[in-house]
């Protein structure tokens, strides 16, 4: 009555002549102290060391902030925890563990963190990211940046491991060199189509620092709902939320940004337009086109109306708002799906058309964002999806266009011969199901190893990184957190380092991923197949 | 960016030659006091009553007995729930609800239960579920068995919603006539491949209750892991258990039968044999069977070994504990999948084929379920899966067969024409997944309309229900709530009576459904698109 699971079991069993042999206990035994995303340069000696809270000392050599005080205090909570957890699950009456074995070297004694660098206030695109940790009775952290030193400590806690008795963390001597490969490593979070509670957004950040990503793309309204409080303009929130409760206030934001500075991520807000724009106008029907039919009977609101002064004069408003409250300098303006039909049905468009000599209706997008990006802020820097690059929208140069759409292949080399950067979501839908699981194939895809070779007057260093996406058509509170771990872990280590395919390796340590996710308070669910956690 | 869903708008969207019309809001609107799954007949009428649990009297005619009076307080409790869930949303400033209108009918004053006959101590194939309930400022609710009583209060909860201010809880004048279309309405929960919680599986059982479901069908052990802890064999669990204290004990399984009984729910035990037994030989090796590669070399572990005595005396006696803890009559023997190529790789059966003159490996099969069903109690009925009757296995005619394979018309045919009853779970495998709203597939599946028509010398009563099936192999405690839910609540409703299809009014109130089981602490996902479910 177990079907189609087989291919699961290709390295988990033994086939043999049609025989189908499977061992008892978990499909993929979980690793011990592995570091995920996987180190660029790593060594791991036999030596070990035991953490005892009394005796080890975290020293602050250079620089310090609160930070980095912050991150220290998160990093022994966890290691308690760890212990904590396993506590219930201590044989009491196995023989208590020698220690004073030839490979055990003493308790951990000190960690000294040099961060070379004064604390930058927030993170922001390009930031220094890597660290040299050298673990050993007495064990340093080095970064010239302070977000160097967070993912430095996130590395130092994935080393801790259980004993075999459940009831002493160990760490073995070692180093690690450490970097990420692409700068932008981010996951979409979808808040319009369902709400996410603020408790479970700051606990996707808590998951996002354990993965080493660094921006929270936050996709905060749509069509359907306007979760958004503006303080300018309260109506888009009042009547266009689901419930008037469930919004996002100024302070439920600053939270947000201020949880997130705290774990080196970014927050870049998406103000999707002109499409996808419904919900806003409930509270503000003429930022919005009317749409006729082929009997020229109005049927509904479509996109914003590109061609009245009244769109932009909001917008301006708007955006300067939001840009004064979101710190990062880049913020996505979206463009996707922009139903041009709509606009081309209308009559006031038509007229448009002729007393301006447009030549398609695509000029109409065209028009929209040649006005609307100048209403950002100076330095601010727009994202878009990537139908703005394909309707040929003029873009200034230093835009980066998100790839989301199939034939990605071409659409990069497009772009990538355009000399813009851009961020690669295609094959990281996380609303994407398939039986099994399935994070194979977001590990697998490799942005710029698509293009590699395709062409020579391309920079493939403008591949800038990618985002794994949560549309949450299906997915509110009740199960967002597991849809989207541990699947989102394959995108975080694709996009940091590891360029190898999903060896069994892999497997077993996204196993040890998962149940560390667990025991830190992450519903992320099983990676890829049967086997246990304990202690979540 | 927001591909592959427009199939999902196509109730919710106005399309017009090519334009795309979103509306703002959920998608699919939710019902108010819609009763899940649909009852069999049900008149609506215009004048309502108001909740007042001061005023509320809930008589007990008739008979009597704890599951009644189990039944009746926890019905009260979620009424008194609805209210203080929804009390932050209620809007304070919203003028008082005027209830002196002309469709007012006062508070309601009494629900008197007419149990008619004494109450049975468990559920039972077959058992009656029927019931009658009007709904009146006095209301009536009439069965002659409790489980019909348990079915009708169940509905009357569904009845009540909440006012348009959210501070009061009104249900319609009108009257339910009400019976299930099949018998056995199940769910699988496989805890094997991985462990469920206790507090997770008394959650199942409340829900299953909340969709009529009757039949938990515990798939307990497996290859993977023996979380089942026998007396008689403490060790097949110490050391076939994932982690010794990853089981259930007979006390815990004690509890899941009379949360279950409470409920009106069976409890059928399956212990898989003699194929998906592999955790049975981490303590007892000598049960299975030995297989070899083509070179004559031994490869590990397959299916019982059907030749040797000790194996049935062990099955004996494990049997004879489980029956003796598990009231229910029926018990699965699972049968399916097993590796017959092992048996035939392993000399001793080579000879045993010649001595004995077998035509054929699948002997071996039918050589164990004849040594086997015998060695359960008398009067137990066994289950088996398809394979048992597909491999020619000799069963006695009250053996119940499940079918779970693709090709399900022609084998739901010949089991009919063998006249073995059947139960049907080919199309409701809670694994396998699609992106988006998947529930649809399930509700579209009738398994007594697959056959209808077909064939004449059947009697299609003989499909008695079906299941649907929650394998574990990349669920836990993490996901399972979500991943079962609302999704075999498609499942429920498709066997308990409705007979159309899926419809925008079903979608309807399949969000009321679901919001419904968020409000009881079920943590079910949202089933269809954008939405919001309030105070959960």
């Amino acid at each position: 009555m177990f079907r189609l699971f087989l291919y699961l079991n290709i390295l988990g069993a033994f086939l043999v002549t049609g025989l189908h042999i499977v061992e008892p206990g978990p499909e993929y035994p979980a690793s011990k102290g592995a570091i995920w995303p996987r180190p660029q340069m790593q060594s791991i000696e036999i030596p070990y060391y035991k953490f005892d809270s009394d005796v080890l000392e975290i020293k602050v050599m250079d620089h310090d902030c609160p930070i980095l005080s912050n991150a220290v205090q998160r990093s022994l909570a966890v290691l308690r925890d760890m212990l904590r957890i396993a506590s219930p699950y201590v044989n009491r009456n196995a023989p208590q563990q020698v220690l004073d074995d030839d490979t055990y070297d003493g308790p951990l004694k000190s960690l000294s963190i040099y961060l070379t660098s004064p604390c930058e206030e927030y993170p922001h695109f390009g930031m220094i990211e890597s660290y040299n940790l050298t673990i050993a009775a007495d064990s340093t952290l080095r970064s010239s940046s302070i977000w160097g030193i967070l993912r430095g400590l996130e590395s130092w806690t994935h080393l801790f491991h259980l004993s075999d008795n459940r009831d002493q963390l160990h760490i073995n001597k070692g180093e690690v060199h450490d970097f990420p490969r692409y700068p932008h490593r981010g996951l979409l979070v979808d808040t319009s189509r369902h709400y996410i509670s603020m408790s479970n957004i700051l606990l996707i950040l808590d998951a996002m620092a354990m993965n080493k990503m660094n921006v929270f793309h936050w996709h905060i309204v749509d069509d359907q709902s306007f979760p958004y409080q503006s303080e300018r303009f309260p109506d888009l929130s009042r009547l266009g939320a689901y419930h008037e409760t469930l919004i996002y206030t100024k302070k439920d934001i600053q939270t947000v940004i201020d949880y997130a500075r705290n774990r080196g991520i970014r927050v870049i807000p998406e103000f999707d337009v002109p499409g996808h724009t419904r919900s806003w106008g409930v509270a503000k029907p003429e930022l919005l086109t009317h749409c006729y039919n082929e009997y020229a009977v109005d049927v509904g609101l479509g996109p914003m109306n590109p061609i009245k002064d009244s769109t932009y004069t909001f917008l301006r408003e708007l955006f300067h708002e939001v840009q004064a409250l979101f710190p990062d300098r880049y913020i996505h303006i979206g463009g996707d799906e922009v139903d041009l039909d709509c606009w081309e049905s209308n009559p006031e468009f038509k007229r448009y058309i002729q007393e301006h000599n447009l030549t398609s209706v695509a000029d109409f997008h065209a028009l929209f964002m040649r006005n609307t990006i100048p209403l950002l802020s100076e330095n601010s820097r727009p994202i878009v999806w990537q139908e703005v690059f394909d309707e040929g929208v003029p873009l200034p140069k230093d835009t980066i266009v998100q790839v989301w759409k199939g034939n990605e292949v071409y659409e990069m080399l497009n772009i990538l011969r355009a000399s813009h950067q851009l961020i690669y979501s295609s094959g990281w839908y996380l609303d994407h199901l398939k039986t099994g699981g399935d994070w194979t194939e977001f590990f697998n895809k490799d942005p710029r190893d698509m293009v590699s070779g395709f062409s020579k007057d391309i920079n493939v260093d403008n591949i800038v990184g990618g985002e794994a996406c949560m549309w949450t058509e299906v997915v509110n509170d009740m199960n967002i957190m597991s849809r989207v771990w541990p699947r989102a872990s394959a995108v975080a280590e694709r996009l940091w380092g590891h360029e190898s395919q999903a060896a069994y390796q892999v497997y077993s340590r996204l196993e040890e991923h998962t149940c560390r996710m667990n025991a830190r308070g992450i519903r992320a669910q099983p990676p890829s197949g049967p086997g246990f956690c304990l202690g979540a």
